[in-house]
């Protein structure tokens, strides 16, 4: 993996049940207030509670989110979007003059979840294809550039919960290599009754609030969401006067090759990941001022980050924030990595949420208070369903 | 960017292998056989090269994916060991679809109190490719693209962009889809709301299924297919061909055909049935037309423009070219 040079932030968006936007996102985070509830939008049928992190019903009355002929992934996306879009001062005139290029990552959103439709088909009645019309036509990263008029590269990722992730990780090639101007990276997902079910039955999902590398930590919260960055080329950059908020310095994604549904125990991928991220990144780890970790609140995720973080990044600052947006899948490592970008301008990370008492078998521990950070690189990381594990290597931007 | 076609591995009903494809693609052309109605992809000869054991919770996406990756990676003249550092991505339309129903249907017939993890867990879009990793211990980067027809240029450009970034010299890239009922009857249902025209010429075919992986090299000289010499996957419609013949798959009226190219533009969904990830057989095929090997022989070029179109108006186009270019 050789040196590249870093790709430009300019954009940023977000948007999960911590906030309709980022400024909101981060404020709930540094109060710590959360309230995971029962699902709204379908039932648990399950006899106890599960709770989730669900985006309000008030969000659908946002313009242009009530669009029911559209999946909710792609309308968290195009909120998320439309944020960055705006931070990063383009609008309709500028995009129409450049190579834009879309690469999303989602997870449900590219599923074939029709459960209400496929009972139907069951029960050998003709079930209304409307789910089926909505899905064909929401495909997140098609639909966004379909929407916006872009140009440039399309690309819907689908590898689970590190999608968002590998979308910015990629998006930022596509800058390098001359392929586009612009590129709206980052991931969007929804919560599902089908996935809902289908990790309540894999027993990783925690009855109360997720507790990320506590001590009594139980698995997860699901929650969903958007995160999106604007990236692009210094060329484009100085068009329009554009502010750079952070580069993206490095990226690395490796696969354990262990097993299909859980990590590596010493985080053999992980490490590889990071390796690679810090090689295209030219930095070493001494150079990491804080890590964003994936922090779902499982046992087994829990402990192979932290068996990597014993080994490589002893005493380095650790923030956790699954506790307050829950685990967004295919968004995940989309919004944590605009949210690591904010902890870098601010110059600090919040308490990780839901952290409270120290695992000792874990050896290190997240961020219990505020923290304020010195250095100007971080490093966020997403681990998958199917071993998967990406690193995003950030540094903060020169006009911040 | 130049990629080196190192390996070609062909799971379909039609028979698996490269000959098999050819057979099909001589059957279809000289009208001598229709597409089947149910497809139904041999999956038997995984037992070469992984335990039967091993096989006990793999469902038939997964198979298909497993075996052409395989016979991709033999064809290049390797073994799985070459591979450790190697990519992997996997372009599919749908994704896992009868693991995800089975996961529904335990639901319905069970309960969600009951319903199957597993099924759950394995309907998971990236298992498939992350199944190949596991098989034969692959620690590079491994991705799956989900983008309807559009997904195998997307997996081409993915392959391109690692590596010209030097991340990886080598990439298993493949694609797969399945068939099922529920798909058969969708499809049916859905291409009767549509005219001939917007249906794009496959209302009267029956949804395909099959895998196709590739093994490329950035090494020129490890080509045995010939190369992939340029990826684009956007909304911008590619000038109309005015020499090169195009293999056309996915969704596109006459008119958006007429604009493609003032030649030839040869449509193979009679050989695979409707299936998003067509691209990657045509891609198949193009190597053969372009090694002479296709009998009879429809066309003599130098190149040939695989294009695939989604109802997004999203083209991915490629262009393959033999080795003695």
């Amino acid at each position: 993996m050789r040196k590249e040079v870093p790709v430009s932030v300019t954009g940023m968006g977000c948007v999960c049940a911590a906030g309709f936007c980022l400024e909101v996102c981060l404020e709930t985070l540094a109060s710590g207030k959360r309230g995971p509830a029962d699902p709204t939008r379908f039932t648990n049928d399950h006899g106890r509670s599960y709770p989730v992190f669900e985006i309000p019903q008030k969000f659908f009355m946002c313009e242009g989110m009530s669009d029911e002929s559209k999946s909710l992934t792609f309308r968290f996306a195009l909120h998320a979007t439309w944020q960055a879009l705006w931070q990063a001062r383009l609008n309709a005139t500028h995009l129409g003059k450049a190579r834009v290029g879309v690469c999303l990552g989602t997870s449900v959103g590219a599923s074939l979840n029709f459960l209400d439709f496929y009972r139907e088909h069951r029960a050998h009645t003709t079930p209304d294809l409307t789910p089926i019309h909505r899905y064909l036509t929401s495909n997140p990263a098609l639909a966004l550039a379909q929407k916006l008029g872009a140009t440039g590269p399309v690309q819907t990722i689908v590898n689970a919960c590190s999608s968002g992730a590998d979308a910015i990780g990629m998006g930022a090639a596509w800058i390098r290599q001359g392929l586009c101007d612009v590129v709206i990276a980052g991931g969007a997902d929804e919560l599902s009754e089908v996935t809902y079910n289908g990790f309540i039955r894999l027993m990783i999902a925690d009855q109360n609030a997720c507790k990320p590398f506590d001590a009594n930590r139980k698995g997860l919260n699901l929650g969903e969401g958007a995160g999106i960055v604007i990236l692009e080329s210094p060329a484009f950059m100085s068009k329009h006067k554009a502010c750079e908020h952070a580069t993206i310095c490095g990226y690395g994604t490796a696969a354990d090759a262990h097993h299909l549904t859980a990590p590596h125990p010493e985080g053999l991928g992980l490490k590889k990941a990071i390796a690679e991220a810090l090689q295209q990144a030219g930095l070493g780890t001494r150079d990491i001022a804080f890590i964003n970790a994936h922090g779902t609140g499982t046992l087994n995720n829990d402990r192979a980050e932290a068996a990597v973080f014993k080994e490589l990044f002893l005493g380095k600052p650790i923030v956790a924030t699954k506790g307050v947006t829950g685990h967004t899948l295919g968004a995940a490592g989309a919004i944590e990595a605009v949210f690591t970008i904010a902890h870098l301008a601010a110059g600090k990370i919040p308490a990780s949420p839901g952290f409270e008492r120290p695992d000792p078998e874990l050896g290190v521990a997240p961020t219990s208070r505020p923290k304020t950070i010195r250095g100007k690189v971080a490093m966020s990381q997403s681990l998958a369903f199917g071993g998967n594990n990406s690193v995003l290597i950030i540094r903060k931007g020169r006009d911040v | 960017m130049r990629m080196a076609l190192e390996g070609m591995g062909i799971v379909a009903p039609f028979g698996n292998g490269i000959k098999a494809l050819k057979q099909a693609a001589f059957l279809k052309i000289s009208n001598e056989s229709n597409t089947s109605s149910t497809p139904a992809t041999d999956t038997e000869p995984l037992k070469k090269h992984v335990p039967v054991r091993s096989l006990r919770r793999v469902d038939h996406f997964t198979r298909m994916t497993l075996l052409a990756a395989y016979e991709a990676v033999n064809d290049a003249g390797l073994s799985p060991a070459d591979m450790k550092d190697a990519g992997i991505v996997l372009a599919t339309g749908y994704g896992p679809a009868r693991l995800t129903f089975d996961f529904l249907d335990s639901i319905i017939d069970y309960g969600p109190n009951m319903a199957s993890p597993l099924a759950f867990s394995h309907s998971v879009h990236n298992i498939p490719a992350a199944t190949v990793a596991l098989s034969m211990h692959i620690n590079g980067p491994c991705f799956t693209v989900s983008q309807f027809e559009t997904s195998v240029a997307a997996a081409f450009l993915t392959a391109r962009t690692w590596l010209a970034e030097e991340r990886v010299d080598r990439v298993l890239v493949g694609a797969v889809d399945e068939y099922t009922e529920l798909l058969q009857k969708n499809s049916t249902r859905m291409a009767l709301e549509l005219s001939s025209d917007a249906s794009g010429g496959r209302r009267n075919h029956t949804p395909g299924e099959g895998a196709v992986f590739f093994c490329l090299h950035a090494d020129a000289s490890r080509a045995r297919y010939g190369f992939i010499d340029q990826v684009k996957v956007s909304r911008v419609q590619p000038d109309r061909a005015q020499i090169t013949p195009i293999f056309f798959s996915g969704a596109a009226g006459p008119r958006h055909r007429a604009a493609l190219t003032t030649t030839s533009l040869h449509d193979f969904s009679n050989v695979y049935g409707n299936i998003p990830t067509a691209m990657a057989f045509d891609i198949a095929l193009a190597t053969c037309v372009l090694q002479g090997v296709l009998s009879p022989r429809i066309i003599t070029p130098n190149t040939i423009c695989c294009l695939s179109r989604d109802r997004f108006g999203t083209v991915g186009k490629l262009i393959v070219t033999p080795q003695e270019i």
